[in-house]
């Protein structure tokens, strides 16, 4: 637990004054309704669902969905390609949002309608992403083909939902594409709050844009970053509807991450149980990658 | 136009009002307030209401026929009250799925697919037994419900039943000077001709693990060219020779006249749009096809299955009573009521469906003429039905799972230089151990 | 919002540098509006130029026909008026629940804040195809399916976790010397969260409105299981009603994306705007 304090700010807490308000009590008042929220909504249901791993088909409660499971070829090719899938989006995706966030930020006259331009992505449902990127990925319709044909090397006849390698690209990149967004404001925010005084006097230490950028810059949204990769990795693992209504899963399983696994296992094979069991896996493979996470980055950051 | 198939848009105008306030959206909550609209039926809230959950109110070419059945079914009683409940066809099994793991199914009728039927019946055990139904109504329930059927009771009865033919644009055959082939090989040879690649395709055939619903519901019809199966009881039979021979066909078709990887309702646009010149499909594809483009209803017909035993699958989608229903008596009544000669008869007209529950034909007239009148059902009638069960063995009650892995497996014979064989004998292993936990 | 960039006006003489940001600028919104480009194309030219190859990179010619049977045969104004309405207590709930949690996650010390931050990550991190059931037995027991306020509660409940953390490292970037002038000045632990910490954590709680807002829009799974009647349909569930058996309307669907898109990023802009005129009005009095 301790570890968590890293990300958990340090600097400048509000010492006890007095009165009422200022007694212990205080923050646990504070975050009470949202305790009382998570545990009733989010909490229990979450055990709930962890519960229906121990059922077994007869009914009484035992670990043969964890035994199976780890004796299936499937679920190991699953968790690599989840792997390859979540690590690359969650570089991509901070890289992209990282690079717009610095545009956003910068003012320029029609900076709000870039601005929205730029939230677009975000905010179209995911089905009509998902059909709009299929058509444009369409090897004998789409529009990627025909601007891959202007490129020199790639060709124009990509059948790219169909080969493996490019299929994982190819979902990954409109992850990414819808996803930015979110990262990008979070980002934006966090640049908003990087004093100007910091730039003011690296100026006068003569530093140019890129030394600004890394000494000024880097180190005021470093916390926020590492919090979004902690939250990329975990939203990746889990998502669902553009995998699935892109590729299915396929070409034959190469893009079958953690959550069209859980799909298929819970509605379409109708084996609740294996399904919980892959998911309290991929709880605990968010939960431990999080922690150790943390405990790098807390001593990074306590690094002279 | 045949006053029978002024369905779909034609419909809407063509109903009373009142079946346009119960239909789909304003039903759940119209009802008290339309009570004293209509005259002389008792009022709503004196009623018990049964839920309908389906899927059905929201196909925009059948959802007309489907509210004439409710809409009859309540003015002929004072007793219950028929409500629709349920969600589209993408989401409706994991919804019903969820429902089952939240503590019950909230309804009191449930129509299913063929898989989420078979879960109904033997995993939730929430079916109740329709034989006292099919007892006074003195039908004899087609051949494809033998899945239906456990320890000797039948717990479903059709309410859409789909099967499998040669669905073909006439205007484009004719351009081409061909006919509708009759045995495998001709079947590639026409393909091959009726293509001119990216502005006319040989046949629609789904193809992508994305449209993997609809991929395998099509792909499981290729064991029979050959006269093979899937799977005898528990023993699967992917790499039998009949099966692989039929799925090498699948192939060369794909390789003769398919749009590659091309989404499912890409697909289905160009047929609309005429630039497909075959399909194998189901009897409702056409019904969409005319939701889709009018235009292009008239040339479309269907011819039976290309190979000799002309067999294709047959996939009933069944009306079930639940036993968690508080109203058990209720919910038989409704399914009575429907499976009745002549409401069955007028729904299957209105909503294009060619294959009925039972002998129809026999008992109505009306159904024997509507299908005399019907120039493109000839190929799904010349057909012959085949039950899941027939070739699937005991692997019917997991089809989706089996499916899944048929078509992952054929994808990679799909690549350049693969082989069908192979991809079977790897399919062979997965589904032997799946065998092992069935 | 000169508080925020004050660095790229000052650099504005040098030309170079100013070339190669236009252009940034306007390659990566080309790139990441393209798509939505082929969106609006698609839907608005005739469909056999979309499946045509090579598919035009301008439209040839006009057909509205997929908005229009958008329009004709469903209620988009009645789906989108429902979304707006939970989407907006979304809003107003996260706040409400956002800002003394981050206070105290930020700024407050005590016994078991480590814990209540891994907490509200874990919440975050089960599957939800293994939750949804679970949560539909509650909502059965507490007798909530078909109420939209309490779909919203359970949108909330989801989006919460995330906004304390975003807003949380809002407020840690606040110079603790401003804190403690407050508290000199006579500010309790309490009033400085309005005086200091609201004022000038704007765009974060910018940031986690429009979070709130998008998360109840596009949410599908759980307003699926739990509102099944119809007329409470929200714009995410009526635009899953446009997907039915053997078809999907391609180009009816991305006029549909289109149309539902519309809200979020006015939403978007109006905060936006509004805040601005706030976070000037913030910053004279801090």
């Amino acid at each position: 637990m301790q570890a968590a304090t890293a990300m958990i700010g340090g600097e400048g807490d509000v010492r006890v004054r007095r009165g009422v308000l200022a007694g212990k009590a205080l923050p646990y008042l504070l975050v009470l309704p949202v305790l009382v929220l998570e545990a009733v909504l989010i909490l229990y249901p979450i055990v709930r669902g962890a519960l229906f791993s121990l059922e077994g088909p007869a009914g009484g409660l035992d670990l043969d969905n964890y035994r199976f499971m780890l004796a299936d070829p499937d679920f190991w090719r699953m968790l690599g390609h989840t792997l390859v899938y979540t690590l690359t989006v969650v570089v991509a995706i901070l890289v992209v949002a990282l690079g717009v966030a610095l545009l956003m930020n910068w003012s320029f006259r029609g900076r709000g309608l870039v601005r929205s331009i730029l939230t677009v992505p975000w905010a179209i449902p995911d089905v009509p992403v998902a059909i709009t990127f299929v058509l444009m990925l369409d090897p004998t319709f789409g529009v990627f083909n025909r601007l891959a044909g202007l490129l020199p090397f790639i060709g124009e006849d990509r059948q790219w939902l169909l080969d493996p390698t490019l299929a994982m690209a190819a979902v990954i990149i409109v992850t990414v594409w819808k996803g930015f967004p979110f990262y990008a404001l979070v980002l934006l925010a966090a640049l908003q709050n990087v004093p100007d005084e910091l730039y003011d006097a690296a100026r006068v230490d003569g530093a140019g844009p890129l030394a600004q950028f890394r000494h000024v810059t880097l180190p005021g949204v470093r916390d926020t970053i590492a919090l979004l990769a902690v939250l990329a990795f975990i939203f990746s693992t889990q998502q669902f509807t553009l995998i699935w209504l892109i590729t299915g899963g396929g070409p034959v399983d190469a893009t079958t991450t953690l959550a069209p696994a859980i799909y298929l296992q819970a509605f379409r094979f109708y084996n609740f149980g294996y399904a919980g069991a892959i998911a309290v896996i991929g709880f605990l493979v968010s939960a431990l990658s999080t922690v150790a996470f943390v405990v790098v980055q807390r001593r990074i950051a306590s690094e002279p | 136009m045949a006053t029978s198939e002024a369905t779909g848009r034609t419909g809407a105008s063509r109903g009373p009002s009142r079946r346009r306030f119960l239909s789909g959206a304003a039903a759940l909550g119209a009802s008290a307030a339309l009570a004293p609209l209509a005259a002389g039926r008792v009022r709503a809230q004196e009623r018990k209401t049964l839920k309908l959950m389906s899927w059905e109110q929201f196909q925009p070419g059948e959802k007309d026929g489907w509210n004439a059945v409710l809409d009859k079914f309540n003015q002929s009683q004072s007793q219950y009250k028929v409500e629709w409940t349920g969600w589209p066809a993408s989401q409706y099994a994991s919804n019903v799925v969820i429902q089952a793991q939240a503590g019950g199914i909230d309804a009191d009728i449930l129509m299913a697919m063929p898989d989420l039927a078979a879960q109904t019946i033997r995993k939730f055990k929430f079916a109740e037994p329709l034989d006292p139904i099919v007892a006074d109504l003195g039908i004899t329930p087609s051949g494809g419900h033998a899945f239906l059927k456990q320890d000797g009771k039948l717990y479903g009865l059709s309410a859409i039943d789909v099967n499998f033919a040669l669905v073909y644009n006439k205007a484009l055959f004719e351009k081409a000077g061909v006919k509708p082939a009759t045995s495998a090989d001709e079947w590639v040879e026409t393909t091959a001709k009726l293509t001119d690649r990216p502005n006319q395709f040989g046949i629609a055939l789904t193809n992508t693990i994305a449209d993997g619903g609809e991929w395998w519901f099509q792909l499981q019809n290729f064991c029979l060219p050959y006269d093979g199966k899937w799977a005898e009881g528990k023993t699967p039979l992917a790499n039998s020779e009949a099966t692989v021979k039929g799925l090498e066909l699948w192939k060369r078709l794909y390789e003769a006249g398919v749009p590659q990887g091309t989404a499912q309702g890409a697909i289905m646009k160009l047929a609309a749009d005429g630039r497909v010149a075959q399909a194998f499909g189901v009897n409702p594809t056409v019904v969409v096809l005319r939701a889709t483009n009018p235009d292009i209803y008239p040339n479309l017909l269907s011819a039976a299955p290309p190979w000799a035993s002309r067999r294709s699958l047959d996939r009933i989608h069944p009306l079930m009573a639940l036993n968690t229903s508080k109203n058990v008596e209720g919910a038989m009544d409704f399914i009575k009521f429907a499976m009745q000669p002549d409401i069955m008869a007028e729904l299957m007209e209105t909503n294009l469906y060619v294959i009925p529950p039972y002998d129809l034909a026999a008992k109505s007239e009306k159904f024997k003429a509507f299908l005399a009148d019907k120039p493109w059902v000839s190929g799904f009638n010349e057909a012959k039905q085949v039950s899941p069960i027939d070739v699937m063995g005991d692997f019917a009650y997991v089809d989706d799972q089996f499916g899944r892995i048929i078509m992952q497996n054929f994808q990679r014979a799909l690549q350049p230089g693969g082989s069908v064989k192979a991809a079977m004998d790897a399919a062979q292993r997965q589904l032997e151990g799946l065998a092992a936990r069935i | 919002m000169s508080v925020a960039a004050p660095s790229a006006r000052r650099r504005r003489r040098i030309a170079p540098v100013e070339i190669l940001r236009v252009a940034a600028i306007v390659i990566v919104c080309a790139v990441v509006f393209f798509p939505v480009y082929w969106m609006l194309l698609s839907a608005i030219q005739p469909t056999e130029y979309s499946l045509s190859y090579p598919p035009p990179l301008v439209p040839k010619g006009f057909n509205w026909a997929a908005y229009a049977q958008l329009f004709a045969d469903k209620p988009i104004g009645r789906w989108l008026v429902t979304s707006i309405f939970v989407a907006l207590l979304v809003v107003a709930a996260t706040l409400l629940l956002v800002i003394p949690a981050a206070y105290a996650l930020s700024r407050l010390h005590w016994t078991g804040r480590s814990a209540f931050g891994l907490m509200l990550l874990f919440t975050q991190m089960m599957p939800a195809a293994v939750v949804v059931a679970p949560v539909l037995a509650l909502y059965r027991a507490f007798g909530w399916t078909d109420n939209l306020v309490a779909l919203a509660l359970l949108h909330t409940a989801f989006v919460v976790p995330l906004c304390v953390w975003v807003l949380k490292s809002s407020f840690d970037a606040i110079p603790k010397e401003i804190v403690e002038a407050a508290l000199i000045d006579g500010c309790n632990r309490l009033s400085v969260l309005p005086r200091i910490f609201l004022p000038l954590a704007k765009p974060g709680l910018v940031a986690v409105s429009v979070i709130a807002f998008f998360a109840s829009w596009n949410e599908y799974l759980f307003a699926s299981t739990l509102i099944v009647r119809n007329e409470l349909y929200t714009a995410s569930l009526g635009i899953a009603t446009l997907m039915t058996q053997l078809d999907t309307p391609l180009f009816v669907l991305m006029a549909a994306g289109v149309v539902f898109s519309v809200m979020p990023v006015l939403f978007y802009m109006a905060i936006q705007r509004h805040v601005l005129r706030g976070l000037t009005a913030g910053s004279v009095k801090g």
